[in-house]
This record gives C-alpha cells, sequence and structure tokens, in this order.
C-alpha cells in the first residue's frame, strides 16, 4: 500500500539500488539521484495537492498507551542493562559472520529481551528535556530494528554482499535473488522479486563479487 | 576519576548546582568525555546532554570541559581533565534547559539571519552551477563548520550581545556565501552586515578559533568580511 505523503528516507529508503544493504558509498547515489527524485516529487505532490490520512483514536490511543506505560511505571529494569544486552546478542550472534544455530540462539535470547522491554522502568518521569524517556523509547525502537535485521538474517540460507554466513558459504541466485519482506506484526518473512526492468539503459547483470 | 556535573531541572530545582560522581575507568584506555558522561547516565538516567553521532560530524554534544568548549565525542579525557577531575558545564552564555542542554535558540536566529543558503536568481543551468577548482578552494575552511555553537558560546561579545552580534559561527557562514563564485547576493549581504554591531562587535579575541573542534578560523572570515565591508565604503 502507497501512503500518500510518507516518505522515508536516509538509512530508511532502502531503494535497494545496490541490493538490500546500505554499504559506504551507497548514499552517494542515494543522494545524487534519488535526492532529487525525491524533491522533485514532493513538489509535484504539494502542488497537485494530495489526501494525507489522518490518525484515528486507534492509533493515538496505541501511542498514548505506549507513552503512558513508561510514564505510569512504578518498577522493572534500566534501559540501560536491557539495552546492552541487546547489543551484546546483536554483537554475538548477527555480525559480521553469520551461523545458523547461532542465530537459532540469538533469537531465543531476543524473545527473552522482548519481555524485558515491554518491562522497563522510567525513572525520570520529568517534562524537561527527558533524554531517560526519550531512550526508552529509542530501546524499543532499536529492538524493532533488530529483531527486522535477526529474523531475515537466519532466514536467508546463502551469503551474499555483507551477509556472509558460515553454513552458506556460497551466493545463491537460484533462490535468493530476491529481496527479504519482514513482517514485524507476525515477525515472518517473505521474498519479493529483485525489479531488473531498464528504464534508460540496460541493467548490469548480477554477478559474483570477487577481489 | 571524579567527575563533577552541572545539574538544573528546572521543575524541581530552584538554582543549578554541581553533583559530583566517581568513575570507574577502564585501564589502559583514553576514553572519550561523552563515554564516560554515558557510563554514569546509565547509572543515573536523570542527567540530561544531547548527543547523537559520536563521532564529532552532528555537533550535538558541544558542551563546556573543564573550562573550555567542545565536543565530547571527540575530547579525549585525558585532556580535559584538570589535577584529577573532569568538570561538565553546558555551553556558556546560552539560557540552560536542563543539565547540559542549552536552549540554542539564539544562535539559530543569528546564523538564519545570514541567510544561509545560495542566492542566485538565474535560470539554473541544465546540469548544474560550475565552479572552477580554484573559485571551490575559497570554500574550504569555511563549509566545514558543523553548527555546534562552541565558537559562539565561547567569545565574550556574543555574551554581551547575542541578539545583535552574529557571532563567530555565523560570520563564518555569512563570509562562506560572500566567498561562493555562484552566489549572486553579495551586495546585499554585505548591507545586511553594515552596522555597528553585527560584524564589529568582533575584537579578535580569537577564543572561537582556539575551540573550533573542526580547527577552523572565524577571525579569519571576520576579517575578511570587514575588508570588504570597507572596500565597499571607499
Amino acid at each position: 500500500m502507497v501512503i500518500d505523503g510518507l516518505y522515508a528516507c536516509g538509512e530508511a529508503a532502502c531503494v535497494s539500488v545496490h541490493g538490500a544493504n546500505r554499504l559506504g558509498g551507497n548514499s552517494l547515489l542515494d543522494l545524487v539521484v534519488f535526492g532529487r527524485a525525491v524533491g522533485l516529487h514532493v513538489k509535484k505532490s504539494l502542488d497537485e495537492g494530495f489526501d494525507s490520512l489522518s490518525a484515528n483514536d486507534t492509533d493515538i490511543e496505541k501511542a498514548m498507551v505506549r507513552l503512558n506505560r513508561l510514564n505510569n511505571s512504578t518498577g522493572g529494569e534500566s534501559v540501560a542493562a536491557v539495552r546492552a544486552d541487546l547489543q551484546r546478542v546483536m554483537q554475538l550472534y548477527f555480525g559480521v559472520f553469520r551461523d545458523g544455530e547461532a542465530m537459532q540462539k540469538g533469537l531465543a535470547q531476543l524473545k527473552e529481551i522482548r519481555a524485558r522491554v515491554e518491562n522497563l522502568h522510567l525513572e525520570d518521569k520529568s517534562q524537561a528535556f527527558n533524554t531517560a524517556r526519550i531512550e526508552a523509547l529509542e530501546l524499543e525502537n532499536l529492538l524493532e530494528v533488530a529483531e527486522s535485521t535477526a529474523i531475515p538474517a537466519e532466514f536467508r540460507k546463502e551469503s551474499r554482499g555483507a551477509h556472509a554466513r558460515n553454513d552458506f558459504t556460497e551466493r545463491d541466485d537460484e533462490n535468493w535473488l530476491k529481496h527479504s519482506l519482514f513482517h514485524p506484526a507476525g515477525k515472518n518473512v517473505t521474498k519479493r522479486d529483485v525489479n531488473f526492468a531498464p528504464k534508460t539503459m540496460e541493467a548490469f547483470p548480477p554477478k559474483i563479487r570477487s577481489y | 576519576m571524579l567527575v563533577s556535573i552541572y545539574r538544573y531541572n528546572p521543575e524541581v530545582d530552584d538554582a543549578p548546582y554541581m553533583q559530583d560522581y566517581e568513575v570507574e575507568l577502564p585501564e589502559g584506555k583514553d576514553l572519550m568525555v561523552l563515554d564516560v558522561l554515558n557510563l554514569l547516565k546509565a547509572k543515573d538516567p536523570s542527567i540530561s546532554y544531547r548527543r547523537s553521532c559520536r563521532e564529532g560530524v552532528c555537533g550535538s554534544d558541544g558542551m563546556n570541559m573543564s573550562g573550555k568548549n567542545g565536543l565530547a565525542c571527540i575530547t579525549p579525557v585525558s585532556e580535559a581533565v584538570k589535577k584529577g577531575k573532569l568538570v561538565l558545564r553546558p555551553l556558556p552564555g546560552l539560557p540552560v534547559v536542563r543539565d547540559l542542554v542549552v536552549d540554542m535558540g539564539q544562535f539559530y536566529k543569528q546564523y538564519e539571519k545570514i541567510r544561509p543558503f545560495l542566492i542566485n536568481d538565474a535560470p539554473a543551468p541544465a546540469i548544474e552551477r560550475l565552479q572552477s577548482p580554484e573559485e571551490r578552494e575559497k570554500l574550504d575552511g569555511l563549509y566545514e563548520c558543523i553548527l555546534c555553537a562552541c565558537c559562539s558560546t565561547a567569545c565574550p561579545s556574543f555574551w554581551w550581545n547575542p541578539d545583535k552580534f552574529v557571532g563567530p559561527s555565523g560570520l563564518l557562514q555569512a563570509y562562506r556565501f560572500l566567498a561562493d563564485s555562484r552566489d549572486t547576493a553579495t551586495q546585499e549581504r554585505l548591507s545586511d552586515l553594515d552596522d555597528p554591531f553585527s560584524v564589529f562587535r568582533c575584537h579578535g579575541i580569537m577564543n572561537c578559533v582556539n575551540v573550533c573542534p573542526k580547527g577552523l578560523n572565524p577571525t579569519k572570515a571576520i576579517g575578511n568580511i570587514r575588508t570588504m565591508l570597507l572596500q565597499r565604503a571607499t
């Protein structure tokens, strides 16, 4: 579903020019090509006008529940402790070299961390520039990102680009020349075809990268 | 190591105070000041400061460390510790929102005033507005500013007249566009600055040069603006 007026930019955009992962240098193409394209598109949309969705009561309720759970917390774990464990799990099991068995272990530990994140304690309830609250909300977001990294990493049974698996060392174009789509609601992954349709010039055929 | 931090929460404190913390530093490793703050925040989440990129690019964690302004993320503890103690205060001269967080409004207002964008009413060419390598070179040492406010808040003239003196950061950016061969608003830009306060409150104290974490030289840029203004007057 395309939501009019909603734009993703920067690291979140994933326009997949170089594949799914954003390596150093890709940002340049994102800036120069897609920065311009987005600018032109935004201007066109504004000139033509568009219907933006407004938040309904359910949306607002959901956001308030998230915020109030922290604001009303009377006990639970500290953000720093849970965040340190999240960092450790991601570093240990989903780092540069990956392995199916290790990732399974990591996924189990992420589940435990999910339970702990739902039981965070916000000690500082101040309304004045409260960075403790921001860090608590950020930790919830970090866990979302961690899951969307970890679950598709385990799902993809091959090595490709920065995704290097010890148990599947080869690249497998037959089965995995696909985007991984992560669905946070069900925490499942599906595949989507890569668009190779040439627009103004021939697409470069994908090939093994070796040095 | 002893760390003394400026604390102020407007909701509960009548006045700011210094709070002392003892922190265990890992051996054989020179942490950055931001790392120390992060260690302390893990124990006392109420300590408030801005931070983002943690590598001297975003300019969020400008603060006063044992008397000198700088970015906490790229200042080694060994450089900032004086007599075994690390003293952390908010950037001087701006209103404190909480602890080490200052209200940057005044600073941004001065930046906005100098119109920090390219002005050229000629229709844009099909590809881009070209510049010779020599013309481009004139912008080196100017465009790198990250707006951390370390310089302007180290400047006594800015402390006195934050509403009328543009300050080193804003003036460095003003000159960045005055020196740009593609910008056509030079005369209007100079007219905007041509009063007793905007530029001429700079007394060449050079605190700005002393603290700039990016090694830039606002005093030199201000000197160049003065020359342009004086040449125009004669």
